[in-house]
């Protein structure tokens, strides 16, 4: 049986973790083989989510009844929602995401909210507040938020314009 | 095997990285330490191969320049990407030739620019982000409203 391959990434992971899992496999099997494989201790208040849902997994979903196209994008984390801020030109939207949800998603919501055209909205990137920090489209914001803030503030700032001596 | 390539092979092998292949933002075309070529998707589909010497790494930064895959040469300066502002300002073929991307994560690059260091820090190399960071920068360029697609071309 074709195995699949599942991309975690999680509260407090630095990276993210591929596994390669069995279609028959559910939440609890991918908490098992992540913390076997980074050697730690994953609760059972830990909840499993698929990327850029708002509800976590329930313990009897297959990974072969989820969508696989570019590979099962999990997402572990003890916080439900994580409440996102984003701050454009002094206006300040906020939303509660699934700690699942990809900056990149974050980015597209916060842009229609604020109505910012998506042509415009393809030179501005989420800089984590108070930081030079811009994390890529594909991280998760769970990876960015730790429970029990569970919360993140972001800046949409232009992206840079690369410029220097000859 | 040196450290160098073990520290890359095992960065090619990385959740990261293969998330990024997986979701077809590139593709790993061949190995051949010290370099390794990686094609990075535009937003119009089409694939620019990178050819990256990543000597020394992951504590010296790689370096990349567009590569002709038949031809097993440079990419011909008209074979480019397209676009001014940011795409013009990276795509550089009247600095050192054309030699490097004119990115803060380069290798070449950085040599002469520290004061990117404090102005693009989110685009500085960084060891334990290693090649991945350097695709995700240019993915993310070849994605954005200054990049000319084919269709507009």
């Amino acid at each position: 049986m074709t195995r699949i391959d599942v991309f975690l990434q999680g509260e407090r992971m630095k990276d993210v973790l591929r596994l390669q899992l069995e279609p028959q496999h559910m939440p609890p099997d991918v908490k098992r083989a992540c913390a076997s494989r980074l050697g730690i201790d994953i609760d059972a208040e830990t909840l499993v989510f698929l990327e850029d849902d708002e509800a976590p997994l329930d313990e009897v979903t297959t990974l072969g009844s989820l969508d696989g196209t570019h590979g099962v994008r999990l997402h572990l984390h003890h916080c439900r929602r994580i409440a996102v801020k984003v701050t454009y030109s002094g206006r300040t939207v906020e939303h509660a995401f699934g700690p699942g949800t990809t900056v990149g998603a974050v980015k597209r919501r916060a842009a229609e909210k604020l109505g910012i055209p998506k042509d415009d909205a393809a030179e501005l990137m989420l800089q984590i507040a108070g930081t030079r920090e811009q994390p890529d489209i594909d991280m998760h914001i769970g990876t960015l938020a730790a429970c029990p803030a569970c919360a993140i503030s972001f800046d949409l700032v232009p992206s840079p314009r690369i410029q220097g001596a000859a | 095997m040196a450290p160098d390539e073990k520290a890359l092979r095992a960065d090619l092998e990385s959740g990261r990285f293969l998330a990024g292949a997986a979701r077809r933002r590139w593709r790993l075309i061949a190995f051949d330490w010290p370099l390794v070529y990686i094609s990075v998707v535009a937003r119009d589909e089409r694939g620019y191969l990178l050819r990256f010497d990543c000597s020394g790494y992951p504590h010296n930064p790689a370096t990349a320049r567009l590569w002709d895959p038949d031809r097993n040469v440079p990419l011909e300066v008209g074979l480019w990407p397209k676009g001014g502002g940011r795409i013009a300002a990276v795509f550089r073929n009247d600095w050192k030739g054309g030699v490097a991307l004119y990115l803060p994560c380069d290798r070449i690059a950085i040599e002469g620019h520290d004061n990117w260091r404090t102005e693009h820090p989110s685009k500085i190399w960084n060891p334990s982000s290693g090649i991945a960071h350097y695709l995700e920068v240019v993915h993310e360029l070849l994605h954005c409203r200054d990049y000319v697609t084919r269709a507009a071309s």
